[in-house]
């Protein structure tokens, strides 16, 4: 087809069909997995992931992105669960984000992790907020 | 708000909020950014921008995707337009490098190469392969 690229294209092949209803469904959007489709879906996984409602979700300049709502805490049987403040923070450079997150005066942690490519980041939000679902901070 | 990268992000700082409609809009898709979304975009792309019709597009295991159809060429006033078979091949590493090339009518047309600033900016990949389809250079 192209003589740089075909061998290696063809030792790769495989089908993966499409079909009309997805095509039409992208044919509806400008852009294709820009900052703002990945802030909504971060905002959605944290609120779904946790007991997290996100009021406030921000593009921050070229490369981050800040979260800000309040996120619930289990204190245990005796004390119940408690809301907190919370602001989560996330910035990367290429297929390396990093992020931290602070629970009120709970206190709070950060991360780093550099993905495989550009098709894996719907993987992000969820490890951003492990550390919270697991109670670790 | 958090040590390390607090004085980075306030030198950044600037707003761009989301509505509840866009928030909900993406509450539905399970994954943004996946290969198949970029697969169903840049088909759609193609055939807006790029006069083809693709009646074939396919993932290729984690390195690149396929596209085949057909492309409106204008022969001149004479011959008028007329449809021939298209190919599109594109590539990446596994980071942010993309390769592409495409063929009309068998032969190759045109390549091209780049690696992208951000993993936000994949859709700048389907518009620089369509240029030269929507400008009739190849």
């Amino acid at each position: 087809m192209f003589n740089h690229l075909e061998s290696r294209l063809n030792r790769l092949r495989r089908t993966s069909h499409l079909d009309d209803a997805q095509i039409s469904k992208f044919s509806s959007m400008q852009q294709f997995g820009t900052q703002k489709e990945f802030l909504a879906f971060c905002v959605h996984k944290f609120e779904s992931l946790t007991d997290t409602k996100i009021i406030d979700a921000k593009i921050v300049g070229d490369f981050a992105f800040t979260f800000k709502g309040t996120t619930e805490v289990n204190h245990g049987r005796a004390l119940g669960k408690k809301e907190y403040p919370i602001e989560i923070g996330l910035k990367y450079k290429g297929l390396t984000f990093e992020w931290g997150v602070k629970v009120g005066d709970k206190g709070g942690y950060e991360g780093k992790e550099t993905y495989n490519g550009p098709f894996s980041l719907s993987q992000v939000p969820t490890d951003v907020v492990t550390d919270l679902m697991m109670g670790r901070f | 708000m958090f040590t390390n990268l607090e004085s980075r992000l306030s030198r950044l700082r600037k707003a761009s909020h989301l509505d509840d409609a866009q928030i909900s809009k993406f509450a539905s898709l399970e994954k943004p950014g996946t290969e198949k979304q970029f697969l169903a975009f840049c088909v759609a792309y193609f055939e807006s921008v790029g006069k083809c019709k693709i009646a074939e597009a396919k993932i290729l295991p984690h390195a690149g995707f396929t596209f085949e159809g057909t492309v409106t060429v204008n022969l001149g006033r004479a011959a008028g337009k007329q449809e021939a078979p298209i190919e599109i091949g594109i590539l990446y590493d596994g980071g942010l490098t993309f390769e592409w090339g495409v063929s009309i009518s068998g032969k190759q047309r045109y390549e091209g190469k780049k690696t992208l600033k951000s993993p936000f900016d994949l859709w700048v990949v389907a518009q620089e392969i369509a240029a030269p389809l929507m400008m009739g250079k190849f």
